[in-house]
């Protein structure tokens, strides 16, 4: 009987860190691919002030992103200083273009923000990486966009 | 001897069991506070970046935003004096007022310029609304459409009448002051203000201040020169125009100037901008330096 109760206790504390450790995240693996892809390509990248990850609630002040976008990940530069950015998406489909659509007006956005206001950052713009490889889709604008970009590819092998 | 072991046996059967179930209660028990020590270090780690959860204790007594059922209680059953309010006199920076909670953002707005979208970037208030867009200026303002969705960009002006504001943040100037001058922007700011206030007449209006600047990398950066003593003359002056508007001025600056009076270098990249660490001393100025509850 003992051992019951005890085995009944380990059992319902294994649940319990369970659904613990699944607070605020149900991302399928798919989702975590994008975050990680993301951060990789960050990382490999000299920024000239600090870029972290949005909120997914502000994207929509950035891009205006076509139905079939299913994930995604963008970090900018917060303090405003630089048009700095990787962002990484993934469609339900292979139809890209609404999303290059988006991205293309994001650029020229950010073009217009900056053209009269620090106009070394455009150039950044202007080199904008846009890298693509079936379903995803990514955008690298920084000084030297190539770290990030082999990074994209080499998560799909190339 | 067969007969001692057929008697012992159920002894050494019972003491068995035992040696596994303690073993077993006290890994459950470890697992328990393992749990609720983990539970805490990430309650902690996920409110690093409220000012309140920094700051717990500052000023805990003169919350304004505290129960009003309590403090209306304790009121009335006082015989003491009340406390003097701190005195707000328009033309004045405001003075601090005790420390409010985050929730007095909720029905506020922040326009402004790159800097202001550094709140919303940041995430350093997620429960207040921000209508702000990098290089927009005083003489642009009023016109330029920059916030919404591609197509149907509105004015800042235009997008705020779509929110029942009980308070209106402001900081604008850093951008084209060389080019305006001082004159000229007090002149587009008190054409703004007005603008502001026609669209919501009862809304609390601050003012802030223009941050100052590190000065050697602003050059660097943007290929003129500005000067924190040009900041504060300009500051001077909209301290002036808020007290013939009777709006309030809030002198975040004060909470972002080093003993030199400029932004220090190493939270700085390019001079103008600063990085999250300061949104937070920012933040906490405005939660010190609030209009007293009427």
């Amino acid at each position: 009987m003992k051992k019951i109760l005890a085995a009944a206790l380990a059992a319902l504390m294994a649940l319990s860190l369970t659904a613990c450790s699944d607070n605020g995240d149900s991302s399928s693996d798919a989702a975590v691919e994008v975050t990680a892809l993301a951060q990789e390509m960050v990382e490999a990248t000299s920024w000239n002030d600090e870029v972290i990850q949005m909120n997914e609630d502000i994207i929509p002040n950035y891009y205006t992103l076509p139905d079939n976008v299913e994930e995604y990940v963008v970090y900018l530069c917060p303090t405003g200083a630089t048009v700095e950015e990787v962002a990484v998406f993934k469609i339900s489909d292979d139809k890209t273009d609404a999303l290059e659509t988006a991205v293309s007006n994001h650029i020229q956005a950010r073009i217009a923000e900056y053209e009269s206001y620090r106009p070394d950052e455009v150039k950044k713009l202007n080199a904008a990486a846009v890298k693509q490889n079936g379903s995803y889709l990514a955008v690298i604008i920084a000084d030297d966009t190539a770290p990030a970009a082999e990074k994209f590819d080499a998560a799909f092998g190339k | 001897m067969p007969y001692r072991n057929r008697k012992r046996h159920p002894v050494r059967r019972s003491g068995g069991s035992g040696d596994v179930f303690i073993p077993v209660i006290i890994l459950l028990l470890g697992i328990t506070v393992l749990s609720l020590l983990i539970a805490f270090l990430w309650q902690r780690w996920q409110d690093k970046y409220d000012p309140d959860y920094l700051y717990p204790d500052r000023n805990p007594s003169s919350r304004q935003e505290e129960s009003s059922e309590s403090s209306s209680a304790e009121e009335s059953s006082s015989s003491e004096p009340e406390p003097e309010e701190p005195a707000v006199q328009f033309g004045q920076p405001l003075p601090e007022n005790g420390r409010v909670r985050s929730e007095y953002f909720d029905d506020a707005i922040f326009i402004g310029d790159s800097l202001t979208t550094g709140i919303q970037l940041y995430n350093i208030l997620p429960n207040t609304t921000v209508l702000a867009s990098v290089g927009i200026n005083l003489d642009n303002i009023g016109t330029k459409p920059v916030i919404g969705p591609e197509g149907s960009q509105q004015t800042i002006l235009a997008a705020s009448r779509q929110h029942d504001a009980n308070k209106i943040y402001i900081m604008l100037g850093a951008n084209g002051l060389k080019g305006l001058g001082v004159d000229g922007t007090v002149k587009y700011y008190r054409s703004f203000l007005e603008d502001v206030r026609a669209a919501h007449p009862d809304a609390i209006l601050y003012v802030q201040s223009i941050l100052p600047i590190n000065e050697q990398k602003f050059l660097a950066n943007y290929g003129y020169s500005m000067t924190n003593a040009e900041i504060d003359e300009c500051n001077a002056a909209l301290l002036k125009m808020c007290g013939e508007l009777q709006v309030y001025y809030v002198d975040v600056a004060e909470a972002i100037k080093d003993e030199t009076g400029g932004l220090p270098a190493e939270f700085t990249t390019d001079g103008l901008h600063f990085k999250g660490e300061y949104y937070n001393k920012w933040i906490d100025y405005l939660k010190e330096h609030t209009v007293p509850a009427s």
